[in-house]
């Protein structure tokens, strides 16, 4: 059962870590939405080090406004990067109190 | 990103993890690969078919290298040197037989056989 669903708001964990991830530090921090739920697949962290049969965690596409990555972007203000994400390293985020 | 000290920031980026930092343009003419560098990918994409040293192993072997290898391997140097790093720690031969073996071959290259 995965805990994010597709059009969700989630911030991507802002961690410092030691050893292999797939989470470049460009995007950690940053808010998006989910664009669609993958679906599990065994985790780098697990597998760059030789555990074929580690864990195992739902993967998620997200999306992240160009705009918000970098903020002298010139290009189009539709622009944004989809990229994507295991569950460990997705956070939930509130939804704007106006 | 959030704020780190000047060694803490050493640890937040690996040496490949190079989004968002300033950069001459990229180079984005295509150029022939060489024999050497057609096996060598073929056999890391072979050893990972069959499990032997994964794509996210050969990833891990390149973040280990160090920056200032990392920036003066070129890509194929880069696989073949982490390929060779991940199977030693996987037991399938040891630092001594591989350079005895490199040994061997540099003979036969400059004997011309």
């Amino acid at each position: 059962m995965s805990a994010f669903a597709a059009g969700q708001a989630v911030r991507i964990a802002d961690r410092l870590t030691i050893g292999h991830t797939r989470v470049p530090s460009y995007v950690r921090g940053a808010k998006g939405t989910i664009e669609r739920v993958l679906r599990e697949f065994l985790i780098p962290e697990d597998d760059a080090f030789g555990r074929p049969h580690g864990r195992r965690q739902t993967l998620y596409r997200v999306r992240l406004a160009a705009h918000d990555l970098w903020p002298r972007y010139r290009g189009l203000a539709s622009d944004e990067v989809q990229i994507e994400i295991y569950e460990h390293w997705l956070e939930p985020v509130e939804e704007a109190k106006q | 990103m959030q704020e780190l000290n000047e060694r803490a920031k050493l640890l937040y980026r690996t040496v490949n993890d190079l989004g968002g930092l300033p950069r001459e343009p990229l180079n984005l003419t295509e150029h022939p690969l060489l024999p050497w560098e057609k096996r060598c990918h073929a056999l890391l994409e072979s050893l990972n078919a069959r499990g032997v040293v994964s794509m996210e192993e050969k990833r891990r072997g390149i973040e280990d290298m160090g920056q200032t290898i990392y920036a003066a391997l070129t890509y194929y140097e880069k696989w073949a040197m982490c390929a060779a790093n991940v199977l030693i720690t996987k037991g399938h031969f040891t630092p001594d037989e591989l350079a005895q073996k490199i040994a061997q071959v540099k003979r036969r290259f400059e004997e011309g056989t």
